[in-house]
């Protein structure tokens, strides 16, 4: 019996199948490879998966999760394919958009041209959790405040692509992209014959090349890049430790580092050894304790005046998270208008702010159709999903909206698309969602053709979030002359 | 007045310590009321000392590597102060509020205009402001001249009462404080009011002040007040100075003094504004090392005759 024996569409958007249980031409030839596989050989291959997450030590943490810190990362073994001409949009939407958003950025740290136009209202930026006033007036090099982006794209029922956030402070997940694909590739190494699957693997070397030329002028012939981790303890340290073995780079924590005379320096058995680029992966909050958090044990004591001296460099730079605030986000279409003069090319959901009085009064009367979010929170953390909620949760929520509506947006529930995932001996549709990740150097934008496609593994949820129990695919994306049929839609 | 100010301040630790880091928000500032002719900041032990220019001024950063016992920061600045008359430009009798319900006032000054870390936008304030209205003309510069009075007359000038972190609250409820609970006091309820306030830190020359300060205020607007309470020694000029500053609707950011119930001049040397304390704190630092520590601070402000 076939492995999509039975396979059910349900009336979403599903990335392989057409609604009349024929596959998309762009996973036809996948599915013929599939569809004759015996369980058992499938099986095989999905245990050997798992052999290789575990040698490799692939984890991540939960928080608050008692069975221990690190969980192996859910892979299901049936990428996702998107076809070249999808692609391209996305690659438009995404360049126009991170275009934008770094314009935005360096507006509201400068003069503000936005907030006095009033295409944004000003209360919402200069009120956000994560604006830094002390930033106004800094300028990062090359006028680059987010040099690394992870946005997540939603697609709905009709098929059609949405962005539903952005990821401008320290976006993580790139290191299961790059994984994925090397143990798909490993795992099923005939899949990809004759198939014309763009490669993800210079990822790294284009990364470190932006690094690299964010050092100071005088230092730009050999600069020291080391990639800042919280430690152990942070939810993506797997992700740090591969990433600083693939840039070749120390990875180091705030106690490795200190800052003497504006110069930030690494300890070393040899001695100190300055260092010129930090790709940190601490939030703002817990870089210096001397600026932000004197509690903080996790930072380095003068890394913000060395970087205001600009003895170092900093990716990404401080105070981006005011352009991924959930409730500016509600703003973005306007933002890309407003710098750009040009319709955006990628929508967004439609976003109800708990800050706007009427919007206020919709959610809290709508909180069994809407998905509300907390503004300042990420990874799944303090969100509600309305429609399958109980009245008692629905009830608690919204007194939590009434207490701090600045603090909450709220979104219709979007029919996300699904693929097939496998479950015990069958294939069965999963929600996804797809992340990927943009770099911005000083010589333009680049998008590496791949991404991170999060599955949300149980049956019927739409939280995809690592952190909530989320699985992750390998992501195809098909160069232009591929052989197979591309779809024309969307 | 040409003015010259010696601000020290003496850190004695209680075992040796490293890696201290200092940010100093000190020098003052040049606009269209002070000139700061010339500041110099010393450091002993000896440390190489970084400027940047900040939001809020010019902010001086060092830090200490090797083991130390202590540590003495010297700052001393000459200022030219020449503000004009403040009273000169004061509408004490015409109703102005409309120019705070301006959105683009309310854009522009949010930071002046919202709770900060210091400052809690206490609904109990609103009292405070009934009362100052009602002694007070139309105007706005005439309610803040009656707010300043009023805090002067209720609240109690207490050294050691407070510390930084007393909170607003217990500040009102027992009414006494020093010139930052005095400064906090006032920004609560002149941002609760919707006038733009900021905390303005900075020095005062406290010598022969009535003597100059009653002709150059021909407006004085308080004459049958100025009692006995006006020749009391003015407070603030031995350590850091606090006050309060406002946007008055012909757009200048007027200094009132709660602590000493007199609206800056002259007499006033502006180093840093911001939301609260916290934004301008003369010394903010970090080290590594036992948390026992002493700190002395001193400051002397004389007036000089030629630079």
């Amino acid at each position: 019996m076939s492995l999509f024996h039975n396979y059910q569409t349900e009336g979403f958007y599903d990335e392989m199948f057409l609604p009349n249980g024929s596959p998309r031409p762009h996973y036809k030839q996948l599915y013929e490879r599939l569809a004759n596989m015996p369980l058992e050989e499938y099986r095989r291959r999905c245990q050997l998966a798992d052999l290789t997450l575990v040698n490799q030590g692939i984890t991540f943490l939960v928080y608050g999760d008692e069975r221990g810190t690190e969980k192996p990362w859910p892979f299901d073994l049936i990428p996702r394919i998107i076809p070249a001409n999808e692609w391209n949009y996305i690659e438009r939407g995404l360049t126009q958009r991170l275009t934008a958003l770094n314009l935005f950025t360096h507006d509201i740290y400068h003069e503000q041209h936005i907030l006095r136009d009033k295409a944004v209202p000003a209360d919402l930026v200069l009120g956000a959790a994560h604006f830094r006033h002390e930033f106004m007036g800094a300028d990062p090099p090359g006028g680059i405040y987010v040099h690394i982006c992870g946005s997540d794209l939603i697609r709905d029922r009709q098929g059609s692509y949405y962005v539903l956030e952005d990821n401008l402070r320290t976006p993580s997940g790139v290191s299961y992209m790059l994984e994925n694909r090397i143990i798909l590739t490993r795992v099923f190494p005939h899949l990809f014959n004759n198939l014309n699957i763009q490669s993800v693997d210079h990822y790294t070397t284009r990364l470190m090349q932006n690094l690299r030329a964010l050092a100071p002028e005088h230092r730009r012939e050999s600069p020291v890049v080391v990639l800042l981790t919280p430690g152990v303890y942070n939810s993506a340290y797997y992700e740090h430790t591969f990433l600083a073995q693939q840039l070749g780079i120390e990875l180091v924590e705030g106690r490795d580092l200190f800052v003497d005379d504006c110069v930030v320096y690494m300890k070393t058995t040899h001695g100190p050894q300055r260092v010129d680029v930090i790709y940190r992966r601490v939030d703002d909050d817990y870089l210096d304790p001397l600026m932000f958090r004197p509690d903080s044990l996790l930072g380095v004591p003068g890394l913000v005046n060395a970087y205001r001296s600009g003895s170092v460099a900093l990716a990404n730079s401080i105070g981006t998270g005011v352009a991924d605030d959930k409730a500016v986000y509600a703003y973005t279409e306007n933002i890309v208008r407003y710098y750009l003069g040009e319709e955006p090319v990628l929508p967004i959901v439609e976003t109800y702010l708990g800050s706007n009085e009427k919007h206020l009064q919709h959610i809290l009367a709508n909180l069994d159709k809407l998905v509300v979010k907390s503004a300042n929170e990420s990874g799944g953390y303090g969100m509600l999903m309305g429609p399958s909620a109980t009245p008692q949760e629905r009830a608690l929520f919204a007194e939590k909206i009434k207490a701090s509506p600045r603090s909450y947006i709220a979104q219709p529930l979007i029919d996300i698309s699904r693929a097939p995932a496998f479950t015990e001996d069958h294939f069965e549709g999963r929600h996804i969602d797809l992340r990927p990740y943009i770099l911005y150097g000083s010589d333009g934008i680049t998008i590496v053709p791949g991404s991170l496609t999060r599955v949300a593994m149980r049956k019927g949820s739409y939280v995809v979030n690592s952190s909530q129990g989320g699985g992750s695919k390998d992501t195809w994306v098909l160069a232009e002359d591929t052989q197979m049929g591309v779809q024309t839609q969307c | 007045m040409l003015l010259r100010v010696i601000h020290t301040t003496r850190y004695t630790y209680r075992e040796q310590v490293t890696e201290n880091h200092n940010e100093l928000r000190m020098m003052p500032q040049t606009d269209q009321d002070q000139i700061c002719l010339d500041f110099r900041i010393s450091v002993t032990p000896p440390a190489r000392v970084f400027a940047f220019d900040l939001p809020e001024g010019t902010m001086h950063y060092f830090n200490l590597r090797p083991p130390h016992a202590s540590l003495l920061i010297r700052a001393e600045a000459l200022v030219d102060t020449h503000p004009a008359n403040p009273f000169a430009g004061m509408n004490l009798a015409e109703d102005d509020s409309t120019f705070y319900q301006q959105e683009d006032i309310r854009i522009e000054w949010r930071r002046y205009l919202t709770a900060s870390r210091y400052v809690p936008l206490l609904p109990e304030t609103q009292r405070i402001a009934e009362m100052a209205r009602r002694q007070s003309g139309p105007g706005t510069a005439s309610f803040l001249i009656a707010l300043t009075r009023l805090l002067h007359r209720v609240m109690t000038y207490a050294p050691g009462s407070t510390h930084v972190n007393t909170p607003l609250r217990e500040v009102l409820e027992n009414k006494q404080g020093v010139c930052q609970d005095f400064a906090h006091l006032m920004l609560a309820v002149c941002r609760l009011c919707a006038i733009p306030a900021r905390y303005r830190s900075g020095y005062i020359y406290t010598g022969n002040l009535e003597q100059e300060q009653s002709p150059a205020s021909p407006n004085w607007p308080w004459p049958e007040s100025q009692d006995s309470e006006q020749h009391e020694q003015l407070i603030g000029g031995d350590a850091m100075h606090a006050w309060v500053e406002c946007l008055l609707p012909d757009g200048k950011w007027q200094g009132f003094d709660p602590t000493n119930n007199l609206v800056a001049d002259s007499h006033y040397i502006k180093v840093q504004a911001g939301r609260d304390y916290a934004d301008v704190a003369p010394v903010r630092g970090i080290y590594r090392g036992s948390a026992e520590q002493n700190m002395e601070t001193a400051v002397e402000v004389r007036k000089e005759q030629t630079v």
